[in-house]
């Protein structure tokens, strides 16, 4: 079993938004695909379920060309969409029937999610105090997170072989992200094949293997994350004392990166740079409550990838406005 | 399993028509309308038995008349040719009444004499340049003599002089009674196997206001089930859910699931109307011990409305909604937001008006005949067929080609405008533009056809 994306380009006009974008999947997991807004995420993400058609590129699951029409697919879109006015119950029940899920297999299904993310009261409210059964919920009487809640139910309720979540946590409070969490971690614990994009790179190092950064339509980055953060090396120290340490940092010749209220984040070339800084600390006797050198974050990473194009793109820009500018004083 | 481009068409039609019957609004007019239908009868009827009512009155009144006298001021001399004026007497009231027939006295001379006499009038028989032979029955202002006396008389004399005429002319009773009734022109077309086909020269006046009435109806259905379409669709793309759906069904199979959910709560609504107003018409029979129906439309209401016309009248209607609901479907996808709806419904407005119009005025000059070259446009045009068609295959007229080509050329126009509404619709799924205007559709349609999304 294997997904893979090959060569996957989409134009509008003149503008490529994807541009050759290739990865893949060899078994069940989680893949990433990262990038800042605008770089052709959920471009990229429709295409591969049919809703846009590629200019060209293809897309295998199982070696053949993958026809998500006739998959079980689940799809958390990015722009959240339930009809406002209709009931909820009604809705889960029509997007389980569309995909195939028989009503009674259905109704037994949204019970399981109800209880699962916390619905009840709002899928099942229980009776007044009359013994009267209370009106349906609509969708606009949720807050944000529960509407969000429910289209995960949406996604999962046919149980998917093919996952995919556009910005699954954004705008969750810490109870329900945690929530989203634990169930994401299920359907990946089913072996499941799932393509998460976020915003959010402590969930993406949490959940993937494999990311690709995307800026631009263009693929700046990809690979296992392990092996990209690897490369980099351990080059990120951080160091907090009781007392001021600027002017032996100074001193070594290295680089604050980041100066926070009582720490550093200094750029070493290596772990023994690192060592030869410590052993200063040491000889002069400041006392050290934090020394720590790790790989870079994720988020670093980005910024570091994307940052950098993002500055070449105003850079190139501001170039462009100036030769324009001269153009008309001539 | 490859899922066809049609696949869960059925659920989103029953999802639809679950929705659409449980809005409020939609509830509302449609009681309002069944509500409509079942009182219309009997209030018509009560309002008919009140009228009546009055005319019992009006006999009763006949039994105490004041008349006693007329005068006959017969300038044409008829009664000498032996029309009998005194012809009114027969209803007892009158029976009383003298006729004194005056010579060599003027008008006004007989007028000053009925101003003396309350209790007379003066029956003047003259010729007019404009109306021809009139029977004036005049009274005096202070006269004793009701208006509705006067009335009686002049009825009386008219049908009277009727009789007069065709007697004078040699007829016999049979022929005076034939031609007295109702006449129709009726054109026969020699088959080849020796046999006459009838065709209709043009339609009658019954029929006409079958055609009309039907006309009416379609476009009020049409219009409000359009609009329906229209909104759905829009709905699908302004809320989202459209992303989520396309995961599970092609745009064909929304767009058709969504107009035949709303073809058939229009049917169902006409369907439903029409039996209420049936069972209103029988348990108000039952009431009042007469057949509001039957007794007031016209007989020959009814002549050509056969089983078989009404079943093809039903699919010519249900194919007729069904084209304005796949262009109202395609007024949704244009439209980004529900907002934009409005603006996006104009090219659904305007076609339905000008299928309308065309189909109406057609259906006038249908009156003065049936082989006008506007009646074969509106039929032939498959904006205006779905209005007209469906009453000209209810009472039976027109040619059966002609009826053949308006069918097929609608039922062709559906299928092309299915598959523009889904291609459009596929194609401006995830359109954020402005609201594209009908002349960008074409170059829209023409990238749709190359499978390109905008």
């Amino acid at each position: 079993m294997s997904f893979v994306v090959r060569d996957l380009v989409k134009s509008y006009g003149e503008k490529v938004v994807v541009d050759h974008l290739n990865l893949t999947m060899e078994k069940p997991g989680v893949y990433a695909l990262l990038g800042t807004n605008g770089a052709g995420k959920t471009t990229s993400l429709r295409m591969i379920l049919g809703m846009l058609e590629k200019d060209s590129g293809e897309v295998l699951f199982n070696d053949a060309e993958m026809n998500p029409k006739n998959m079980n697919i689940g799809y958390l879109a990015e722009e959240r969409g339930l009809y406002p006015k209709y009931a909820l119950i009604d809705q889960l029940l029509y997007f389980a029937r569309l995909k195939g899920v028989k009503k009674g297999d259905a109704m037994k299904r949204i019970k399981h999610w109800s209880a699962r993310l916390e619905l009840d009261e709002y899928l099942f409210p229980p009776k007044t105090a009359k013994g009267k059964k209370p009106k349906a919920k609509l969708a606009d009487q949720l807050s944000k997170g529960n509407q969000q809640k429910i289209q995960l139910m949406a996604a999962l309720i046919s149980d998917p072989e093919f996952i995919i979540l556009d910005e699954p946590m954004s705008g969750l409070d810490p109870v329900n992200t945690d929530l989203f969490k634990e169930v994401i971690r299920e359907e990946i614990a089913k072996d499941k094949y799932v393509i998460m994009s976020s915003h959010q790179m402590p969930t993406i190092e949490e959940f993937c293997t494999d990311i690709t950064i995307l800026n631009h339509g263009k693929t700046v980055l990809q690979g296992n994350l392990d092996e990209i953060k690897k490369s980099y090396g351990r080059v990120n120290l951080f160091v907090k004392c009781e007392s001021e340490i600027e002017d032996l940092i100074a001193q070594e010749g290295l680089t604050i990166v980041e100066k926070l209220p009582s720490e550093y984040h200094i750029r070493v070339s290596g772990e023994e740079q690192a060592m030869k800084f410590l052993r200063l600390l040491i000889d002069k006797n400041v006392t050290i409550i934090r020394f720590e050198l790790r790989e870079p974050s994720l988020h670093e990473i980005f910024v570091e990838k994307v940052g950098g194009y993002v500055q070449n793109d105003a850079a190139a820009k501001a170039e462009g406005e100036e030769e324009g500018a001269t153009n008309e004083k001539e | 399993m490859k899922k066809s481009e049609f696949h869960g068409w059925f659920e989103v039609a029953r999802f639809t028509l679950a929705e659409t019957w449980k809005n409020r609004s939609f509830l509302i007019f449609m009681i309002i309308m069944w509500v409509v239908c079942m009182l219309a009868i009997p209030v018509m009827s009560v309002i008919n038995s009140s009228g009546k009512s009055g005319e019992a009155d009006e006999e009763y009144k006949f039994e105490n008349i004041q008349l006693e006298k007329v005068y006959v001021l017969d300038e044409l001399q008829l009664t000498a040719m032996g029309f009998d004026v005194s012809s009114f007497k027969k209803a007892g009231a009158f029976k009383d009444v003298t006729i004194d027939s005056i010579h060599n006295k003027t008008y006004d001379e007989m007028r000053e004499q009925v101003e003396k006499e309350p209790c007379s009038a003066m029956l003047h028989i003259y010729v007019d340049g404009v109306h021809g032979i009139c029977f004036d029955v005049v009274r005096a202002i202070e006269s004793k003599v009701a208006e509705k006396e006067c009335d009686y008389i002049g009825s009386v004399l008219t049908k009277e002089f009727d009789t007069f005429k065709y007697a004078a002319s040699g007829m016999g009773e049979e022929q005076m009674k034939a031609l007295a009734c109702d006449y129709n022109v009726v054109a026969l077309l020699e088959q080849e196997n020796g046999e006459f086909v009838t065709e209709r020269a043009h339609l009658s006046e019954a029929n006409y206001w079958v055609v009309y009435a039907l006309l009416f109806a379609i476009m009020m259905i049409c219009t409000t089930s359009s609009s329906q379409v229209a909104t759905a669709v829009a709905m699908d793309k302004s809320t989202k859910v459209m992303e989520y759906l396309l995961t599970s069904v092609r745009p064909m199979a929304l767009v058709f699931g969504k107009v035949v959910a709303q073809v058939v709560s229009s049917v169902l609504q006409l369907g439903v109307s029409l039996v209420l107003a049936l069972l209103s018409n029988f348990v108000t029979a039952q009431i009042t011990g007469e057949n509001f129906i039957r007794t007031k439309l016209p007989a020959n209401l009814f002549e050509n409305i056969t089983i078989p016309n009404i079943v093809l009248s039903m699919i010519v209607i249900a194919l007729g909604v069904m084209l304005y609901g796949f262009i109202a479907g395609l007024c949704g996808a244009m439209v980004r937001k529900m907002e934009e709806l409005q603006e996006g419904m104009s090219l659904l407005i305007v076609l339905t008006l000008v299928g309308a119009y065309l189909a109406m005025f057609a259906s006038m000059a249908m009156q003065s005949s049936l082989t006008t070259p506007l009646f074969y446009v509106a039929m032939i045009v498959p904006l205006s067929s779905p209005f007209l068609l469906p009453g000209v295959c209810l009472v039976g007229v027109g040619a059966w080609w002609l009826k053949l080509c308006s069918l097929a050329l609608l039922l062709v126009l559906d299928v092309i405008i299915l598959f523009a509404s889904a291609r459009i619709y596929e194609a401006l799924i995830l359109y954020n533009g402005s609201t594209i205007k009908p002349k960008q559709l074409i170059k829209f349609l023409k990238q749709a056809k190359g499978g390109k999304t905008v």
